[in-house]
């Protein structure tokens, strides 16, 4: 049977790629209003940031707090950067990796 | 192509008022009321508003180059079936407006050198039919350098014509017989009155006491020949002073026969000791008739101009109906934040002005107006007793820098002199109203002008001292030369390290005037500041340069804003219904046609450093997709 957490948490790493994606575009792209700005740049570094500590959560034995806590942090304010970037995909995507994380942790690792 | 489609019976303008399709001059109408009866835009569809179509000139520089940085503020002309405009680089581009195709370009192959400002400037070209007269050169566009030459080209082929000046190109400058620190920028498009083109120039108020004194010439469309001058600066002073220029757009009557213009204040900007006597046209309004160039009238706005408060937008013609009867007034927005409703056929006001007393000043060798004139209505747009007062944010920011640097600073209201402590000025020269002016809607008698709140710090440096310091006389932030003075000149944003502002938001709004009552409808923040990409809250507004444009629809349309977007606003309640992103600020007013059946709305995105620092190339067609 599928233990919920990884499921979450693998949940968390793909919206944290998407979100990633949307930064990049966003950060090369006129039409966005942000295109060549520092604002992409930290959204990107902030859902490489969530990515990485789900990830090392789910391998890591050690550290797992520091990771979860981390990666709540990075999430939260990527969406807030998100928001105040006015753009939605990078909001949307750093929202539901906040959500993923969030349940993942507390529904700790067994079926 | 100016077509009378129908009379309009506004509620507040008791005259008719021609609807037009088209957007002949630089702010839609000699009137400058930067208003399009075009109404199938409309507040309910605004949100489906589409690009047409995009283009880019290619003429931009950052000024990382070899190039200076451009400052792009064009509103293109639409006559002709086609859309003019110019560029920075001094060229001429006419464009298809159904599909934004280039039609033709001429280039005027003038130096790209900022010989008069910080960067390369235009505003655009101007246009002119000879009414009934077929052939080349029937329909010209004109286009002015930063080397003082006009140009004049075929409306239909972009050649240049023969018969205007010499082979298409006059030279303004050899009018220029004072002296010559600097050719007599034309970068404000000539404001063309029946057969006559109305010309004003720019150049460098901030940097020196003696230079070119202030003249418009009156010149004939179809030769070039000049018809009259009218100075602004009396013949005994000018050895010691000059400009009182007029570097904006200017509107006009041809029923009344006068054109308006708004006239700068006189050099250096910010420093008077050189010309205590009165220099009554300097920082005025002033009639003039457009055959003979006799001044009809003339009021002065600002007695003694220490603050750079150039009058700076063309007035905006109005009628408006006061106790049953038809008024011809104009109005006439400024820096200060004041306005001031003209009749314009006499000048005298409309509602009364008090001259206030205003503080003295403190700097030696000068003497500063003890009074000045204040209109008792319509509500300014910036309060001239207080600014804003310190930013609790931008203060805990900066560990109490904006408050001790505040206290450090003098303050007595609006028209406080600048001095050697230095001086908070509010509104500065960056406005209050910058040269975008408002538009009037002909229909429901509401004026719409955006208003920047901005807060600069004036401080006079002694000579001996400024010689010290490392400054750059050419830019209009920072250190000013004011050669022949016995100070410098600083003026800055009142920033703190972060480069936040000092002062409390909002930083600019938008209002909406009923001119006839002489009351607010509605103000409200507008745009919204952008910093690393990060959108701050809308309550807090940006500092805006240029202006809006208002259309039978009810929508108006502006760009100006910090953020480099363009919206819509619903007239009757200031509403944001629609934005776009564009390149750079769009620092000019929106041009607002129909062509072929459908409703075009163009703007510009050239970008204005004293805003920041982003250029851009970008002409923008929008309009509604098909049903």
């Amino acid at each position: 049977m599928t233990h919920p957490r990884p499921v979450f948490l693998s949940a968390t790493v793909v919206a944290a790629l998407v979100g990633l994606g949307f930064s990049v575009w966003s950060y090369g792209a006129p039409m966005t209003g942000i295109d060549d700005t520092a604002g992409p740049i930290l959204t990107a570094l902030g859902h490489a940031g969530i990515a990485l500590c789900a990830v090392l959560f789910l391998v890591m034995a050690r550290g797992r707090a520091a990771w979860a806590g981390l990666g709540l942090l990075a999430a939260l304010l990527t969406s807030v950067a998100g928001f105040m970037l006015m753009q939605p995909g990078i909001t949307l995507s750093a929202l539901v990796a906040l959500g993923t994380l969030l349940i993942g942790l507390l529904l700790g690792d067994t079926a | 192509m100016i077509r009378l489609i129908a009379t309009l019976a506004a509620t507040a303008a008791a005259l008719p008022v021609l609807a037009q399709d088209d957007w002949t001059a630089f702010h839609g109408d000699l009137a400058a009321r930067k208003y399009a009866p075009a109404d199938q835009i409309t507040p309910e569809n605004v949100g489906r508003l589409q690009r047409a179509w995009e283009y880019h000139t290619g003429d931009l520089s950052d000024g990382s180059g070899d190039l200076p940085p451009t400052v792009w503020s064009a509103t293109p002309v639409y006559a002709n079936d086609t859309l003019y405009f110019g560029t920075p680089f001094y060229r001429i581009i006419a464009l298809d407006p159904a599909t934004g195709s280039e039609k033709w370009s001429y280039d005027s192959q003038t130096r790209l050198e900022a010989l008069t400002q910080p960067a390369l400037k235009n505003r655009g070209v101007a246009y002119w039919e000879d009414e009934g007269a077929e052939g080349a050169c029937a329909r010209m566009v004109y286009l002015g350098t930063m080397t003082a030459t006009l140009h004049a080209v075929d409306a239909d082929t972009g050649e240049p014509c023969a018969g205007f000046a010499d082979n298409g190109i006059l030279d303004v400058n050899r009018w220029n017989t004072t002296n010559d620190r600097w050719p007599l920028s034309l970068l404000q498009p000539p404001t063309v009155v029946e057969d006559t083109l109305v010309i004003g120039w720019a150049g460098k108020d901030w940097a020196m006491s003696e230079a070119p004194p202030g003249t418009v010439f009156g010149v004939d469309a179809r030769t070039g020949e000049r018809k009259w001058t009218v100075e602004f600066i009396p013949d005994e002073i000018r050895p010691r002073t000059g400009t009182a220029n007029v570097w904006t757009a200017m509107s006009a009557d041809p029923e009344l026969g006068l054109v308006y213009i708004p006239v700068s204040s006189p050099s250096p900007n910010f420093w008077g000791g050189n010309r205590t006597e009165d220099i009554p046209l300097a920082t005025s309004v002033t009639a003039v008739d457009v055959e003979t160039g006799e001044i009809a009238w003339s009021r002065q706005l600002v007695h003694h101009d220490i603050w750079d408060y150039d009058t700076n937008a063309a007035p905006t013609l109005v009628d408006l109906d006061r106790d049953g009867e038809t008024v011809h007034a104009l109005v006439q927005t400024t820096k200060q934040g004041l306005l001031y409703v003209l009749d314009r056929e006499t000048g005298e006001p409309i509602f009364d002005w008090e001259d206030r007393e205003v503080p003295a000043s403190d700097a030696e060798g000068e003497q500063a107006a003890p009074t000045q004139p204040f209109p008792t209505a319509p509500p300014p747009t910036n309060d001239p007793e207080a600014w804003p007062g310190v930013w609790w944010l931008a203060d805990l920011v900066s560990f109490g820098s904006c408050s001790r640097r505040a206290e450090a600073m003098r303050y007595d209201g609006l028209y406080t002199p600048p001095s050697v402590e230095g001086t908070i000025t509010y509104p500065a020269t960056a406005g209050g109203m910058q040269w975008g002016g408002g538009s009037f809607d002909p229909e429901t008698g509401l004026y719409y002008v955006n208003a920047s709140r901005v807060v600069q710090e004036y401080r006079l440096i002694p000579r001996e001292e400024y010689e010290d310091i490392t400054g750059d006389s050419g830019a209009e932030q920072g250190y000013s030369e004011m050669e022949g003075a016995p100070y410098g000149f600083y003026l800055m944003n009142f920033n703190n390290w972060a480069g936040m502002p000092c002062w409390k938001p909002p930083f600019g709004t938008m209002t909406a005037y009923d001119l006839a009552a002489a009351e607010k409808v509605w103000e409200k923040p507008f745009g919204q500041i952008q910093r690393y990409g990060f959108y701050m809250p809308k309550s807090w507004g940006t500092p805006t340069i240029g202006g809006p444009v208002t259309t039978g629809g009810g929508v108006i349309f502006i760009g100006a804003s910090i953020d480099a977007r363009v919206r819509a606003l619903d007239a009757g309640t200031g509403e944001e219904l629609w934005w776009d992103n564009v390149m750079a600020p769009s620092v000019s007013n929106p041009a607002v046609f129909v062509h072929e059946g459908e409703q075009y709305v163009v703007f510009v995105a050239g970008g204005n450093s004293i805003l920041k620092p982003e250029v851009g190339d970008q002409i923008v067609a929008y309009k509604l997709p098909p049903e």
